[in-house]
């Protein structure tokens, strides 16, 4: 009989300890001080999708409240014309996180809430931290107060995890569910997907079902089948 | 702060059904209280929060809630604040929207809220509640001083001493990141600290236009009015900003007017030279013009030195004067970006445990400077100044000798010198083959004009920022 697994999935929370990379050490000390509130007034991070902005930018929000320190999470492509509206309220935020600055950038109206906000941030004294593409001197900034104002704090760069990194990070992810991942599996994988983490963390996710249904432990070949002949 | 662990183990059941972002932006920042066996609250830091939980994800959370309690009739309400905290008011109820206070919003308070503080309407006399917004850090002792604010910087502190009696108004004019907002709140300060008494309100321009709008929405423009024409002092934050907007410009203007013949003072600042503001009206332009416009320019080596000292010692760090030089060499375009890198620094080599010394500033900073050595090439200073100057970059380089083309050149060549590493033979060459002495020759022709000639001052003062020096 096959077993029909439960449709939920296992959450990780966003914290710190779970993002790798040894070059991003000093980047996620600079934000834990941050969100104790004893850190930087600003702080922005850039690196390419799939580098992990935004589960540092959450892991932010979830260190400063576990601390008591209530953090706002906006990320900008969701949150649209609401910003000015949740900017209005900064002052009750020991931290404001805003996610994807690029989904702004090039437009008056969202470069310019986004301005507002940073000067409401400053003048009610809340640390910002902002997440990026590119380094904000290489965003086509069209409003030059917000250009200079998202040079205002440290500028830091995600690292991109090495794939010795990674295949540790999907080792560990796979103990932690129970299951046991080969390091060869591990190198089939990152030979043969796409290599973000985010990725490879939703393969895992799918392995993890799949290998429960059909109980087989996660060999290259059981792997090969789920993912390229399952297709 | 702990949760009490029901409430914990309704976000983990919560963590299941919503996606991360979700739960990072609406359910973390929640405080849940257990009044008793029968009640909880739930306290949402602001009203936005508020009300996004109270559409979205209530009917979730007290499904949940009810299940773990074992309560089915388990009260989950959910309230604007603090818990744990007395609250004199339920806020189950938004009340106004704070956009309809005219005051600015308060400083922050150590601790927020537990309520959303009454409106405080316009043209009320008490000063309970009134907020200059003035950050007390913008003093004019934490101010560097040098060539390129000194005038502005002389004029502020006239300001500040004889409120409403000289330089009426004062207008301060600058590109972005260059300390035209510090002058400001400088002023504010010491209006205060000499006068306590003084209702001085610093805000930005699109503020002031925001809190029009919403003033003539909720049909209370007379409080608004009265509100602005009586303080004594205003300072409002680029008024570039008011441009192309004809109604506040119009409400703008009475309330210039009013407070001008009541002897208030009132300060402005500008991005640009205001005659220059496309969308702004005649009549306003020339009030600007009534007191005193001055300029603050890019800050020179010596003063962006100086600012790095400063804002070092501000961090309680002492910074080696070689330090501060190679940081000043390589972060010119403003003042907010030379205090992103020292922060970098900073960050860095706290961490790393290392001293700061050059080599060290350079393995901090090296993404940025390798960012601004990439930007600023030949090319891209000849198609910046042909852009500005509507001409061809086929025309700077060609053989052509009239003015109207050799001047862009003359310039193009100066920044060229000043911005880049390449020797003159090597900048002659990209313009058309021109020899050495051509580029030296231009280099001093401009230095000479730009002392001279307040135009070309400004035009090459624009063009090095446009270069994102």
């Amino acid at each position: 009989m096959q077993q029909i697994p439960l449709a939920l999935d296992l959450v990780t929370p966003t914290s710190f300890e779970g993002f790798i990379g040894n070059e991003n050490l000093l980047l996620k000390a600079t934000l834990a001080k941050q969100a104790t509130g004893a850190g930087e007034a600003q702080v922005l991070i850039h690196g390419p999708a799939g580098a992990g902005k935004s589960h540092l930018a959450q892991a932010a929000c979830y260190h400063a409240g576990s601390m008591g320190r209530p953090a706002a999470y906006w990320p900008l492509r969701q949150l649209g014309g609401q910003l000015a509206a949740a900017s209005e309220q900064i002052e009750a935020f020991a931290l404001a996180v805003i996610d994807d600055v690029d989904a702004v950038i090039g437009q008056a109206e969202g470069e310019f809430m986004l301005f507002d906000l940073i000067n409401r941030a400053r003048e009610a004294g809340v640390p910002l931290l902002l997440t990026a593409s590119h380094p904000p001197t290489e965003l086509p900034v069209k409003l030059a107060d917000l250009a200079s104002r998202l040079t205002w704090g440290a500028v830091m760069a995600v690292h991109l995890p090495g794939d010795g990194e990674k295949i540790e990070l999907l080792r560990a992810r796979a103990q932690a569910r129970g299951l046991e991942m080969p390091h060869g599996t591990a190198q089939w994988m990152l030979g043969h997907l796409p290599r973000d983490v985010g990725t490879l963390l939703e393969v895992l996710d799918r392995l993890d079902r799949e290998s429960m249904i059909a109980k087989r432990r996660l060999t290259i070949p059981f792997v090969r089948e789920v993912l390229i002949e399952g297709e | 702060m702990q949760h009490f662990p029901m409430w914990q183990q309704c976000i983990d059941r919560l963590a299941q059904e919503l996606p991360n972002d979700q739960l990072t932006m609406w359910i973390f920042p929640l405080q849940a209280e257990q009044v008793s066996d029968e009640q909880w609250l739930l306290w949402a830091p602001n009203r936005f929060a508020f009300d996004w939980v109270n559409q979205k994800l209530l009917e979730q959370i007290r499904i949940h809630a009810r299940e773990i309690s074992g309560q089915p009739e388990l009260d989950v309400s959910l309230r604007i604040g603090e818990a744990g905290r007395s609250h004199t008011k339920s806020s189950t109820t938004p009340s106004t929207p704070p956009s309809t206070r005219p005051a600015p919003a308060a400083p922050r308070p150590t601790t927020p809220s537990p309520i959303e503080p009454e409106p405080v309407e316009p043209g009320d006399t008490a000063d309970e509640g009134f907020s200059h917004n003035l950050n007390r850090g913008f003093t004019f002792e934490t101010f560097v001083q040098g060539k390129s604010n000194q005038l502005a910087c002389a004029a502020s502190q006239q300001v500040a001493a004889n409120a409403g009696a000289s330089y009426n108004p004062l207008l301060i004019y600058g590109g972005v990141g260059l300390g035209k907002t510090h002058l400001m709140h400088a002023v504010g300060n010491q209006i205060i600290e000499q006068q306590g008494d003084r209702r001085v309100i610093y805000l930005h321009s699109e503020r002031y236009v925001q809190e029009m709008i919403t003033a003539i929405r909720n049909n209370n423009t007379e409080q608004f009015k009265n509100f602005y024409r009586g303080i004594d002092a205003l300072l409002i934050d680029d008024i570039q900003f008011f441009a192309t907007k004809p109604r506040s410009q119009e409400e703008f203007f009475h309330t210039f007017n009013a407070l001008i013949e009541q002897g208030k003072q009132i300060v402005m600042t500008c991005d640009r030279y205001p005659k220059e503001i496309e969308g702004l009206e005649e009549r306003l332009k020339s009030r600007f013009g009534w007191g005193l416009t001055v300029a603050v320019e890019p800050p020179d080596m010596e003063t962006r030195v100086a600012i790095l000292h400063s804002k070092a010692e501000q961090s309680g760090i002492d910074l080696d004067s070689d330090v501060a030089f190679f940081i000043a060499r390589r972060i010119q375009a403003n003042i907010r970006e030379l205090e992103g890198a020292l922060r970098r620094v900073i960050v860095t080599t706290q961490f790393s445990k290392r001293p700061i010394t050059i080599e060290s500033t350079k393995d901090a900073l090296k993404d940025m400077i390798s960012a601004h050595a990439k930007m600023i090439t030949l090319d891209n200073i000849q198609r910046t100044v042909a852009k500005y100057y509507n001409v061809k970059i086929q025309e700077l380089t060609g053989a052509r000798r009239t003015r109207s083309i050799a001047r862009p050149r003359q310039l193009a060549m100066a920044l060229a010198k000043e911005l880049t590493n390449h020797s003159l033979p090597e900048i002659g060459e990209s313009f058309g083959g021109r020899d050495h002495t051509t580029v030296l020759h231009a280099v001093r022709k401009i230095e000479e004009l730009r002392e001279i000639d307040s135009k070309i001052n400004d035009d090459y003062n624009l063009l090095r920022h446009t270069l994102n020096v």
